[in-house]
C-alpha cells in the first residue's frame, strides 16, 4: 500500500512542500526546533560546568530568576505570534498563481444540515473549490463550476490555481494529510470545515487519513495529482464525457512531459 | 493530628517501636483489606511494573510488525488492538499508577501523618484501576476495541461499533479514570490537612506538594472522563437522544473535547510527578538543597494548568474558532516557562552542591534533558499550523511517548531506587540498576529520534502497514532500540525483585535526606510515627541532626537511626 513519502524530506525536517501551506509547516518547524536547539545547546554547557567544576571553584552569589523567567516568557509569546501569523495564513488563501483563466471560481458551499466554525475566507480573485467528503475508507472529491465531476482517492488539481477544499465527512471522523500541502484537515461529520491549498508544482503527492476510522484505516490514502492548467481541463472535460477513472493513466504521461516530481 | 504533644528528639530515641520491623508484608487478603496507604501503595506500584511488562510487550509486537514493509504477521484489526492496549497500558497502566502510588505511599510519610485522610477511599480508588485494567485485558478474549487510544465519536458509536469492544474500553476508562480520581480525593485532603504541626505549605516538601497539585490536576479532568463515558454508554444502549452521534443531532467535537480533556492532560500529569520527584533526588544527591524553591512550586502549578488547557492541541484541524486556537496555542508555548524555571532550579542546585553519582541520580539527570525535549516538541504541537501537521505523524506519537514512557522511565525509576530502601529496608543492586540505566535512556533516545524522524518523512502515526522504500530502516532502527530499553527494564525489574528480599539492609536514612520520610524507621511501621517531629523550615532533618549534634556533643549521622537505636533491628539481626 501507498503511504505519503518523502523522496525530497530531509532528515531532520518536513518537506518544504507543494504549496504556500507547506511552506509555513517548514517555516514554523525551523523556527522551533532552532530555538530548541540553542535552548538544548545551552543546558548542556550549563550541566557541564555543574557537574565538572568544584562547588569552591565557582563564584557565590545568588542569581535573579525573574528576568530569565520573562525572557522565556517573551519566547513563549514570540512563538505564539509566529504561530498567529502562519494561522491567519491559513485562514487568508492566497491570490491564484497570473495567467490564471478567469472562469476559475470558487463556488460557495452551503448546507444548512451542518455546523460550521472554519474561519477560511473566500479569496477574491480566480480560484476553484472543491468538496472532499471522507467515508470509511476512500476521500470522493466532488469539482464544482465547470470542471463537474467526481473522483474517488485521487484529488486532480490545476498548477497555480487556488483550491478550496471544503470537507465533510458521511459517517465517522477522519483528517486529510497530504505532507507537501500542509497540516491535515478534519472531516467530522455534522461538520463542515474548510482549508485551501495552491499547488505551485506539477506532481503526484501522496497522502493518508490521520484520524483511526476502524478496521480498514490503514487503506485510507489518497492522492494529489497536480497538472499543468490546460491538461488539467483536457482531464476535466474528458471526465465529463467519460466518468471511468483515467486520472492515474494521464497524470503518468503528464508528469513525465512537465518534469514534475514522480512519487 | 494538629494536637499531637512535640517531643525532643532524646525523648525519641527512647521510644520503643511497637510495630515488629519484619512484618512488611501484607498477604492478599490483608493487601485487598487493608487501609494502610502504603499497602495501597505498594499496590499501585506493583501494579504498574506489571503492566510495563505487558506495556513493553505489545509495543515489540507492534514494531515487529512495522519492521518488513506489506507485513501480514499481524492483520490490521489485529494491528490496531496491539496498539490501543499497548497506548493505554503505558499511560493508564503503568505510568500513573506508578505516580499515584507512590505518591500515596510518600505523602502521609512526607508530611509527618500517620495515615491519610481518606485510606479507604484510596483503596477503592486503588482496586478500580486495577480491575480497569484487567478487564481491558480480559476483552482480548471477548470483543476488542481496535479504534485506538484516542476514541472518537461516532466512531466508537452503537452503529459503527455494535460490538461490545467499545462498551468496555469506555467502562475500562471509567473506572481507571474514577479510581485515580479517589485516590485523588485522599491526596489533596491529606495534604491539606494532615501536614505535621508548624509545617506549612510552602515548607511541605516539593513531591509532596507536588502530589497535591496532582491531585488536583486528575480532580479537575478524570471526572470529566467519568461523566463523558457514562453519556456515551448510555447513548450506545438507548440511542434515544443524540449526544455524541451527529445522526441523532449529537455534536462529535462534544466527544473530542471531553475525552481529550482527560487523555490529553493525563501525559502532563505524569510528567508534572516526574518533575516532583526530580525535585527531591537531585538535591539530596548533590547534599545541597533545592533553589528557587518557591518559584519551583508556583510553577508546578502553571505547568499542571497550562497542561491540561493545552488539550485543544487535538482541535487544531478541527473547525473551531481562532480565539480558541489561541488559547491553545498560548497555553501550550506558555509551558516553556515553568519548564525553564524547573531546569534552571536544577542546573543551579547541582552547581551549588556536588553531585554523588548514584543509579537515581543518573535517571534523575536524564529526566532533565527528555524533559527538555519533549517541551520543544510539545512547543512544536502547539502552534497550530505546524502541529495540525506533526500530531498525526509518528512525531507525535514520539512526543507522547517522551510525556508518557520517559518521564514514568526515568524519573519515576530514578524515585523507585531513591525510595525503594525506605519501602523495603534494603538496597538495590547500583552495578545493576546503572546498567540498567544505560540500556534504558539510550534506547528511549534512539527509539524517539527514528520515531521523530520517520514523522518528519510524513509516516503516519497509527498505520499497521507501508509500502516499501517508505522507511523501513528507521522502522527497524527504532524497534531494536525499544527492545534495548525494555531488556534494561526487565533487568531492572529483576532488580527490584531480587533486591527486596536479598539486598544489603539499607537502614533507615541511606541517602542523608532532609524530609521526614526519612525520620520513619525503614520499612515504616503501621503508624509511620510514633511522635510527630517537631517541624522546623523546609529541611526538618536538618534541624533534627543539629539538635542531636548539639545534645550529643558529636556529629550526627544518621538520624533517623536514633529512635532505634536503642535495640537493634529485627531485619538487621538476621544477617
Amino acid at each position: 500500500m501507498a503511504l505519503p513519502q518523502a523522496a525530497s524530506a530531509g532528515v531532520a525536517s518536513p518537506n518544504p512542500g507543494a504549496s504556500p501551506t507547506g511552506q509555513d509547516v517548514f517555516v514554523l518547524y525551523l523556527l522551533v526546533i532552532g530555538l530548541g536547539a540553542v535552548a538544548v545547546l545551552a543546558l548542556i554547557r550549563n550541566l557541564w560546568i555543574a557537574l565538572r567544576h568544584r562547588p569552591d571553584e565557582l563564584p557565590k552569589q545568588e542569581e535573579g530568576l525573574a528576568p530569565l523567567a520573562i525572557a522565556a516568557a517573551f519566547v513563549a509569546l514570540g512563538l505564539t505570534v509566529a504561530g498567529a501569523i502562519g494561522m491567519g495564513r491559513d485562514h487568508t488563501p492566497e491570490a491564484s498563481a497570473a495567467g490564471t483563466p478567469s472562469d476559475y471560481k470558487a463556488e460557495p458551499f452551503s448546507d444548512p444540515g451542518l455546523k460550521s466554525g472554519h474561519m477560511v475566507k473566500t479569496p477574491a480573485g480566480p480560484a476553484m473549490s472543491v468538496n472532499v467528503n471522507g467515508q470509511q475508507y476512500l476521500w470522493r472529491y466532488t469539482y464544482s463550476g465547470k470542471q463537474s465531476g467526481t473522483s474517488y482517492r485521487d484529488l486532480v488539481i490545476p498548477k497555480g490555481v487556488t483550491v478550496l477544499l471544503n470537507f465533510t465527512s458521511s459517517d465517522v471522523v477522519h483528517s486529510w494529510w497530504v505532507p507537501d500541502f500542509g497540516g491535515s484537515f478534519d472531516a467530522v461529520p455534522g461538520y463542515f470545515n474548510r482549508g485551501w491549498i495552491r499547488a505551485d508544482k506539477t506532481g503526484v503527492f501522496k497522502g493518508a487519513s490521520t484520524t483511526m476510522s476502524g478496521s480498514n484505516y490503514q487503506s485510507m490514502t489518497t492522492r494529489v495529482i497536480v497538472l499543468p492548467v490546460k491538461n488539467f481541463e483536457a482531464w476535466a472535460e474528458s471526465k465529463a464525457s467519460d466518468n471511468s477513472d483515467a486520472t492515474s493513466a494521464l497524470a503518468a504521461e503528464n508528469s513525465g512531459a512537465t518534469g514534475g516530481t514522480t512519487k | 493530628m494538629k494536637t499531637a504533644a512535640y517531643r525532643q528528639p532524646e525523648q525519641i530515641a527512647e521510644i520503643v517501636l511497637r510495630e515488629p520491623l519484619d512484618k512488611t508484608r501484607a498477604s492478599w487478603v490483608e493487601r485487598v483489606r487493608s487501609a494502610d496507604h502504603k499497602v495501597i501503595g505498594t499496590t499501585l506500584i506493583g501494579f504498574s511494573l506489571i503492566s510495563v511488562v505487558l506495556a513493553g510487550f505489545t509495543e515489540l509486537l507492534g514494531w515487529a510488525q512495522l519492521a518488513v514493509p506489506d507485513n501480514t504477521l499481524f492483520t490490521p484489526e489485529r494491528f490496531y488492538t496491539l496498539h490501543t492496549l499497548s497506548d493505554t497500558t503505558f499511560l493508564f497502566l503503568f505510568a500513573l499508577p506508578l505516580f499515584a502510588g507512590l505518591a500515596t505511599y510518600l505523602l502521609p510519610l512526607q508530611i509527618g501523618a500517620r495515615s491519610t485522610a481518606f485510606p479507604r477511599i484510596s483503596a477503592l480508588g486503588a482496586w478500580m484501576v486495577v480491575f480497569g485494567g484487567a478487564f481491558l485485558y480480559f476483552s482480548l478474549f471477548i470483543n476488542q476495541w481496535i479504534g485506538g487510544m484516542n476514541m472518537s465519536m461516532p466512531l466508537a458509536g452503537a452503529f459503527y461499533s455494535s460490538g461490545s469492544g467499545a462498551d468496555i474500553f469506555i467502562v475500562s476508562m471509567v473506572m481507571i479514570a474514577g479510581g485515580l480520581a479517589c485516590n485523588a480525593v485522599d491526596l489533596a485532603v491529606t495534604f491539606k490537612t494532615m501536614r505535621a504541626p508548624r509545617m506549612t505549605s510552602g515548607d511541605a516538601p516539593v513531591f509532596a506538594y507536588t502530589s497535591s497539585v496532582y491531585a488536583y490536576g486528575v480532580l479537575a479532568t478524570a471526572p470529566v472522563m467519568v461523566a463523558a463515558g457514562l453519556m456515551a454508554l448510555i447513548e450506545r444502549q438507548w440511542q434515544l437522544f443524540g449526544i455524541f452521534d451527529p445522526v441523532n443531532g449529537g455534536d462529535a467535537l462534544l466527544w473530542k473535547s471531553l475525552f481529550q480533556w482527560w487523555v490529553h492532560s493525563a501525559p502532563f500529569l505524569v510528567t508534572l510527578m516526574a518533575i516532583g520527584a526530580v525535585c527531591e533526588i537531585l538535591p539530596v544527591a548533590t547534599r545541597t538543597k533545592l533553589l528557587h524553591r518557591s518559584e519551583v512550586k508556583q510553577s508546578l502549578i502553571a505547568f499542571a494548568a497550562l497542561g491540561i488547557l493545552s488539550f485543544g492541541q487535538v482541535l487544531f484541524g478541527s473547525p473551531i474558532s481562532t480565539g480558541w486556537k489561541c488559547t491553545f496555542m498560548l497555553a501550550g508555548t506558555l509551558m516553556i516557562v515553568p519548564t525553564f524555571i524547573f531546569i534552571t532550579s536544577w542546573v543551579r542546585t547541582l552547581r551549588a552542591g556536588s553531585l554523588e553519582v548514584s543509579a537515581h541520580a543518573l535517571f534523575a539527570l536524564s529526566f532533565i534533558g527528555f524533559l527538555a525535549l519533549g517541551v520543544i516538541a510539545n512547543t512544536a504541537l502547539s502552534l497550530p499550523t505546524l502541529g495540525r501537521w506533526l500530531a498525526g505523524s509518528q512525531f507525535g506519537y514520539a512526543a507522547w511517548h517522551t510525556f508518557v514512557w520517559t518521564s514514568a522511565a526515568t524519573a519515576g525509576f530514578a524515585g523507585l531506587l531513591y525510595w525503594f530502601p525506605k519501602i523495603t529496608g534494603r538496597k538495590v543492586a547500583s552495578f545493576k540498576a546503572r546498567l540498567s540505566f544505560v540500556m534504558i535512556s539510550l534506547g528511549t533516545l534512539v527509539a524517539l529520534f527514528s520515531m521523530a524522524s520517520l514523522g518528519l518523512d510524513g509516516f503516519p502515526r497509527e498505520i499497521s502497514e507501508y509500502g516499501a522504500g517508505m522507511g523501513q530502516a528507521r522502522n527497524i532502527e527504532a524497534g531494536v532500540a525499544t527492545l534495548i530499553a525494555a531488556l534494561g527494564t526487565i533487568g531492572l525489574l529483576i532488580n527490584f525483585i531480587q533486591s527486596s528480599t536479598k539486598g544489603a539492609p539499607s537502614g533507615n536514612d541511606p541517602w542523608r535526606g532532609s524530609t521526614l520520610e526519612w525520620f520513619a524507621p525503614s520499612p515504616p511501621p503501621a503508624n509511620n510515627f510514633d511522635s510527630i517531629p517537631d517541624v522546623d523550615g523546609a529541611q526538618p532533618l536538618d534541624g533534627i541532626r543539629s539538635r542531636i549534634a548539639a545534645a550529643s556533643g558529636g556529629l550526627a549521622g544518621s538520624v533517623a537511626q536514633s529512635p532505634t537505636a536503642g535495640r537493634p533491628s529485627l531485619r538487621e539481626s538476621k544477617h
